[in-house]
């Protein structure tokens, strides 16, 4: 909202949409996933006079999208190389594939946790589990073609507050939306002052990965600001975004709901949903939803015949954004590259633009309408003291029935995988779990009787993180498992700060240095100074790093050489 | 809880055990500095935001689990901060071995790192220097300055930062993740790309020597760094005065080229001009000896012979048709003193105010509405009220190319929020950050002027209005007249939409102080001194001048021409603009100088060629000045040059208008002499020799001088600063406080007025109210210029500058400059080539009334259909060829942006 008698047009930026036309960025993305860079003269004259954009703006969009870039005007395959479709043997998988003269390109997640591995053809038609691993013979048949199944999904709180509308199988059009009540929290919303959802997002106790929410809405609302944004981020960037998928494509109605209520809270004018490049049909829905929702006059200029008026823009990410990391996300949008900036000034008080901005997981903001239109009670009634509410977590297939649960915040983290996963699949026991994604927890057997309470899991050092759990079965490749984290951090790092840049490749250096001493078991002392130097190097890396991806992420990287060191420098295989 | 004793109070906080009160937004570096505590920082600059990446300034902080960042994070009250603790310490060790051991995937090759912060670094974290382990990439030596070495890159990002934040020119950028992530320069195509403008900045601010450019190379590689101290002097380029550091090699000649950090000015930045072409200085046809013509060739002569003929030719010319049958020009690249000297000389010695310089062809037009309307014909700002501006105009001028430090300046304020309106007939690339850009047609300023000041008093409310009314006398008469313009005549005569200009006015009213930047796109039209007039009325309406953060700044091409008119160089003007005709400028100058005064005021440089031509003038003096290539009508001025029976041209080099000499005097150069240069924020500073004059080449002051002594006039000047002390007794009221003493303790130099030697100098004039009798409105209306609507030339063809270069390019065409990739040739809008049958690269002729050019068409989207646009620096194709010499008749500059012109293929 740009004070009165402000003259100055507000700026218009290049990843808004502008011209009626849906995402500009949208346009690039998909036409570079199918054209090689750098892209010819004439494709970009092309693209400006579609987009707009300046030619330049143009090479920079390109530029950006190129780890899902077309070679030789071939698009890519995009095997997904997360967590869990890793421990279903993505990495042979992709170079299986290579192997057949496929070109492939390995992507951070495609949240289908629950059914990996996980590929995209070139027409972006997504493969899982079997359908997957033997691609070359169900070439063609891809199960999105023929109708992707849903993951299993289960609620064990009364009132489910994140996946109402998924269960009863997803909203995607504005008409089965509606139906089902989205968007009557925003209605009945627009009758009153924004300062009202304020106080009710602040009543319910609303908690995200990091406990409650309402001190940074209200910081963000008491900013002296003539504007602000609210972005709302599918990019978990760390394995275990099924949820985020999901929502985008069978509930993108509740999504912008979500983002137009928590605007209405803090008084920001513009929204923008940061949803990765490599979810090509959560994208597509997507777009298609605000699509639908603008020419219904539920978003864009005033909104239900309110004064209100609140514009949407879809954000491709390019896959790889420092884990999701606020600060990343946002330098991701003002400048195309994508990396942390320091704090203070928090984004909630200098954002994007240096405008207060609220960076809010989807999660988060599906659970706005129903808030807005039924009040608090919902929440205050489940969840622990500290976090009201509840939470999803992604199963992979590594337990026994994977799936999507909503449990009240102070589950019980044991009796989820023992009674609702069924533990290990296929009966293989379980040695450890990652809670939360690579830079959340790594659990062993002794540390399953958890409280899964954002808050009180912080005060004990631990992180909830996305809610992903990732299952470790004794057969697993442990080895592979590092080479994982350290190729994840070193791929996803943004490469601004240099514990977080060079930190993985000083640990590839040094743990090939121990492997290489305690081998040959000529100079014991050598390999314990080896370990040593390592010990410091992951405490350099979590201690100097700018941001909480460098920060977070050695943690679980150390419990697991610790925990498993034997069996990644000791086996022979 | 009771205090404990050893906590400290409140608001402040300790570092290493020492107590300091805390400011609020201070970050933790910056308060160890107050202390004198260093913490080492390897991407941290202080004029960039913190960047937060090298993670070399992390502190202890009792209290807090995870050590601290000092370079981002504010010192709070009861910190307790330890910089160099043992875990922070191992920290830091940690990361350097990351950066010596396993960033070779980033692009860190040990071996090549050049001494420096770098370096440093590892030394006080007591590592050795690492030895080459591999042969280094091989250094890039594809640009003219700029060398890269990728291998000894560190990804501290300095400068990307710089080049964004300070030169405003984005053109680093980083390409991939994690270790392999790795600068990019403008993409593929490096610094030869159109991104970079070889500034050099990134050079200044590389830890590692990654970056570096050919003459830091060339000393590094012939270990040639001459022990004497680098000398302070100010750079002779265009006239905003940047302040340098010139280093010396162990020949004597120019080695490297540093900004002086904090400068007033500069602030330690310059562009490729200052930085990089200094070449000329030592180029192989630098005039070295007095010459004398002998025929068609020049013979060379002592300086005695040469001094005692151009005495004798003088005074027998003098003798036998009148000193006015002589003239002289001054030049805007020589120094106050030199130019003092030159018209005092016409005046006391020949006895003719036949003296001028080429201030006539850029912003007489200035000196003479803005003294007519305010009292004063000088900038009434200073280059910091770009910073403290509420909305900033740039009208007619491209800074970003003519004064790039002042360009990058304004593009950080408009980047910052300042609102910016830019009005020039180009899309030019400060317009590319403007709030708004009005593409007015060449010649239509004072209709677009006369517009806004319409539109701004409709936005102002009734008491605004009113109040305006106050800034200036005959407001009402004034306010009538521009209320009577109709706003869709104006848009059609402009080619400015009418919602551009409503927007424009909006701003304008909405947001004081408004300062105005301008250019010769205003004064180099027939209508130059109404659109100044216009420009001021402006103003006057806003109420900026003598503000901060508002008035008028004009943008003046040359390091001295400020000075050179301050200096009276002018043939209707005498020291600080006294007036030739007034009675009291004569008695002053009988009384304190000892000479009278001629009463008849002299000839300007426009109107020389037809006072040669008619057998007026026979005889003339060019002191630096090539007008041979500087006036228009090129054919004409030749003629006129030819026909000269005596011309003396004192120069550096030998020019075009050097050829035609009969004597032929050589000059140092601006890095070789002694004096003052006063930039156009009226800024005097302090000009010292770095290298010596080649052959024997002497300052300009010395050569009048010995002219004069030859005529016969007692001169015996010690020195520059007793120039300078003469200057202060003839114009008491702005030059009375200058002293080369009072220069040398202010190293920023003094702005004028400055009446007596306590006066701090002015940094903005009128800020006490404006002359008695002045700050008036002066009704002007729009006239068409005699280059519109000529059916046999129907395309306006603008002649301007590049970056690259400087005026006739004498200097820059000199220097490795020529190779720099430049935006030569005739710029054409795509439809106006299209319908020409034109296409890039192609040869045309460009012909006006005045004669015909063959140039190189250059296809560009920045020009305005109808408009063409051409260099002035080519030598081999002087636009002004076809410039009319048809000047404004009030300030006699010629109209060298609007020339009516036909291209064919």
């Amino acid at each position: 909202m740009f004070s009165e008698g402000s003259h100055l047009p507000p700026p218009v930026h290049y990843w808004q949409d502008h011209r009626g036309l849906g995402s500009p960025l949208a346009v690039i993305s998909r036409h570079v996933r199918k054209h090689s860079l750098p892209l010819p003269d004439r494709a970009v004259a092309e693209l400006a006079a579609r987009t707009g954009l300046l030619d330049s703006t143009i090479r920079r969009a390109a530029d950006y999208y190129r780890s899902m870039a077309a070679r030789e005007d071939h698009p890519p395959l995009m095997v997904c190389q997360g967590t869990a479709c890793r421990l279903a043997g993505s990495g042979k998988l992709r170079d299986a594939l290579e192997k057949r003269k496929l070109t492939c390109h390995g992507v951070a997640c495609l949240g289908y946790c629950d059914a990996a591995p996980a590929l995209l053809d070139e027409r972006d038609a997504a493969y899982t589990g079997e359908a997957a691993s033997e691609f070359h013979e169900h070439r063609g048949f891809s199960q999105s073609i023929l109708g992707h199944p849903l993951p299993r999904m289960e609620s064990l709180s009364a009132t489910p507050l994140i996946l109402p509308r998924l269960l009863q199988g997803g909203a995607a059009t504005l008409k089965e939306a509606l139906s089902m009540g989205v968007y009557e929290g925003l209605r009945s919303a627009l009758q009153q002052p924004g300062q009202v959802m304020l106080d009710l997002v602040a009543a319910s106790g609303l908690s995200g990965s990091q406990g409650r929410v309402a001190p940074r809405w209200q910081t963000c609302a008491a900013t002296d600001a003539v504007d602000r944004y609210v972005i709302g981020h599918a990019h978990a960037g760390t394995s275990g975004a099924v949820v985020d998928r999901l929502l985008l494509e069978r509930d993108p109605h509740s999504v912008l709901e979500g983002l137009a209520l928590a605007a209405r809270a803090v008084g920001a004018s513009h929204g923008i949903l940061f949803i990765p490049a490599d979810y090509p049909q959560a994208l597509q829905q997507t777009e298609a939803a605000i699509r639908e929702a603008t020419a219904a006059n539920l978003l864009g200029r005033k909104i239900l015949k309110s004064h209100w008026s609140f514009q949407v823009s879809l954000f491709p990410g390019a896959a790889r954004c420092a884990g999701g990391e606020a600060t990343a996300l946002i330098d991701a949008i003002e400048t195309l590259r994508g990396q942390a900036r320091p704090q203070p000034p928090a984004p909630e008080v200098a954002g994007l633009h240096r405008l207060p901005t609220l960076v809010e997981p989807l999660e988060t903001l599906v659970q706005l309408g129903t808030l807005a239109k039924d009040g608090s009670a919902a929440w205050t009634a489940q969840g622990t003291a500290e976090c009201p509410g509840t939470r999803v977590f992604c199963l992979n297939q590594g337990f026994a029935h994977p799936g999507l649960v909503e449990v009240p915040h102070g589950h019980n983290l044991r009796d989820l995988i023992e009674n609702w996963a069924g533990g290990g699949a296929m009966g293989s026991p379980l040695e450890a779990l990652i809670l939360g994604g690579l830079g959340g927890s790594l659990l062993g057997p002794g540390e399953w009787d958890l409280t899964l309470c954002p808050s009180r899991m912080t005060a004990s050092g631990l992180r909830l993180g996305n809610g992903s759990l990732v299952a470790i079965a004794q057969t697993a490749d442990h080895r592979d498992v590092l080479s994982h984290f350290l190729e994840y951090m070193d791929g996803e790092s943004c490469g601004k700060c240099t514990p977080c840049r060079l930190g993985p490749a000083g640990v590839v250096t040094l743990a090939a240095r121990y492997e290489r001493l305690a081998r040959v078991d000529r100079k014991p002392r050598d390999a314990t100074r080896a370990r040593r130097d390592l010990e410091t190097l992951f405490h350099t890396m979590e201690l100097g790093s700018l941001c909480s991806f460098g920060q977070d992420l050695p943690g679980p990287m150390r419990r697991f050489i610790d925990l498993f060191w034997d069996r990644i420098f000791t086996k022979t295989s | 809880m009771p205090a404990v004793d050893d906590t400290p109070p409140p608001s402040l906080a300790l570092i290493n055990g020492r107590e300091l009160t805390v400011s609020p937004g201070e970050t933790i570096l910056q308060a160890a500095r107050r202390l004198g505590i260093d913490i080492p920082t390897l991407c941290h600059h202080d004029r960039l935001s913190p960047e937060g990446g090298c993670r070399m300034c992390v502190v202890k902080c009792a209290g807090h689990p995870r050590p601290l960042a000092a370079c981002h994070t504010p010192l709070e009250p009861g910190m307790e901060i330890l910089t160099h603790h043992r875990e922070v310490e191992r920290i830091r060790k940690t990361l350097l071995t990351l950066q010596l051991t396993t960033a070779g995937e980033s692009g860190l090759e040990p071996g090549v790192i050049r001494e420096g912060r770098f370096t440093e670094l590892l030394v006080s974290h007591g590592f050795s220097l690492p030895r080459r382990t591999a042969p280094p990439v091989k250094t890039d030596t594809s640009h003219p300055y700029l060398r890269w070495q990728p291998s000894a890159c560190v990804s501290c990002r300095l400068c990307l930062n710089t080049c964004e934040q300070i030169a405003g020119h984005f053109v680093f950028g980083m390409e991939k993740l994690g270790a392999a992530s790795r600068l990019t320069i403008d993409g593929k195509a490096g610094f030869n790309g159109d991104a970079c403008s070889s500034c050099g900045a990134c050079v200044d601010v590389c830890p590692t020597g990654a970056i570096t450019d050919r003459d830091r190379e060339k000393l590094k590689n012939r270990r040639e760094t001459n022990p004497a101290p680098p000398v302070e002097t100010v750079c002779g380029y265009c006239g905003t005065g940047c302040r340098m550091i010139v280093h010396t090699d162990k020949r004597g000649d120019v080695g490297h080229i540093n900004g002086v950090p904090n400068a007033a000015v500069n602030h330690g930045d310059l562009c490729v001009k200052g930085r990089f072409a200094h070449g000329w200085h030592h180029a192989f046809d630098r005039l070295r000896r007095p010459m004398k013509r002998s025929g068609a060739a020049f013979s060379a002569v002592s300086w005695d012979q040469a001094t005692a003929l151009v005495a004798a030719r003088f005074q027998e010319i003098a003798a036998s048709s009148g000193p006015d049958s002589i003239a002289a020009l001054a030049s805007g690249r020589t120094s106050n003193e030199a130019a003092y000297l030159m018209q005092k000389f016409m005046r006391g010695v020949i006895g003719t105010n036949n003296i001028d310089s080429c201030s006539r062809l850029c912003h007489s037009a200035s000196e003479l509405a803005l003294s007519w309307m305010l009292g004063s014909g000088s900038a009434s700002a200073c280059f910091d009220d770009i910073e403290l501006a509420g909305c900033l105009l740039v009208f007619g001028t491209n800074p970003t190319e003519s004064h790039p430090i002042l360009g990058a300046r304004l593009k950080q304020a408009a980047l910052h929020g300042v609102p910016l309106i830019v009005v020039d007939p180009r899309r030019t690339d400060l317009s590319d950050f403007a709030t708004l850009h009005l593409p007015v047609k060449p010649g239509t300023n004072v209709s677009l002027i006369n517009i806004l000041c319409r539109l701004v008093l409709e936005a102002y409310g009734e008491t605004t209005a009113a109040q305006a009314g106050a800034h200036g006398l005959e407001f009402e008469a004034w306010r009538d007249f521009v209320l009577s313009l109709p706003v869709p005549e104006a848009s059609a005569i402009t080619g400015v939409q009418e919602r551009d200009l409503r927007l424009a006015a909006r701003i304008i009213a909405d947001s004081a102080p408004l300062l105005t930047l301008y250019g010769a796109g205003v004064t180099q039209h027939v209508r130059g001194t109404a659109g100044v007039i216009a420009l001021a009325n402006l103003a006057l309406l806003t109420g900026g001048l003598g503000q901060p953060g508002g008035g008028l700044l004009p943008l003046r091409g040359q390091n001295n021409v400020q000075g050179v008119s301050d200096m009276g160089a002018m043939p209707d003007h005498f020291t600080g603009y006294q007036p030739i005709r007034s009675a009291g400028t004569g008695t002053r100058v009988a009384e304190t100088l000892g000479f009278h005064l001629p009463g008849k005021a002299g000839l300007t440089v426009t109107e020389l060629p037809d006072a040669i031509l008619a057998g007026n003038v026979r005889a003339l003096w060019v002191m630096g000045e090539n007008p041979l290539r500087s006036l228009p009508d090129t054919a004409k001025t030749r003629r006129a040059f030819e026909k000269l029976e005596f011309l003396v041209v004192q120069e550096t080099i030998l020019t075009e208008t050097g050829k035609l000499a009969h004597v032929l005097l050589p000059a140092a150069a601006g890095f070789e002499i002694e004096g003052t240069f006063t930039n156009a924020e009226r800024r005097i500073q302090r000009v010292r020799p770095a290298v010596e004059a080649p052959g024997e080449a002497r300052p300009d002051w010395i050569i009048i001088s010995q002219v004069a002594r030859a005529c016969g006039a007692h001169w015996n000047y010690l020195g520059p600063g007793d120039v300078m002390r003469e200057v202060g007794r003839a114009t008491p009221e702005t030059h009375g406080g200058i002293s080369y003493q009072r220069l040398e303790q202010s190293p920023d130099g003094l702005q004028w007025p400055c009446p007596d030697p306590a006066h701090p100098g002015t940094k903005r004039l009128h800020s006490g109210g404006f002359a008695p009798g002045k700050g008036r409105f002066v009704p002007i209306d729009y006239e068409p210029s005699p280059a519109h609507h000529q059916q046999d030339y129907p395309i306006l063809l603008i002649t301007g500058r590049v970056l690259e270069h400087h005026n006739s390019g004498g200097m820059t065409l000199r220097t490795p400059n020529q190779d720099l990739p430049t935006a030569q040739g005739l710029a054409l809008h795509p439809h106006d080539a299209a319908r020409l049958l034109l296409v890039d690269g192609d040869e045309a002729t460009v012909e006006s009334a005045q004669g015909s050019l063959r140039v190189r068409v250059r296809i560009s989207n920045r020009q305005l259909p109808g408009t063409a646009f051409l260099s002035i620096h080519d030598g081999s194709r002087p636009a002004n060829r076809l410039v009319s010499a048809l000047p404004d008749p009030d300030s006699m500059t010629p109209q060298y942006k609007a020339v009516a012109v036909k291209i064919s293929r």
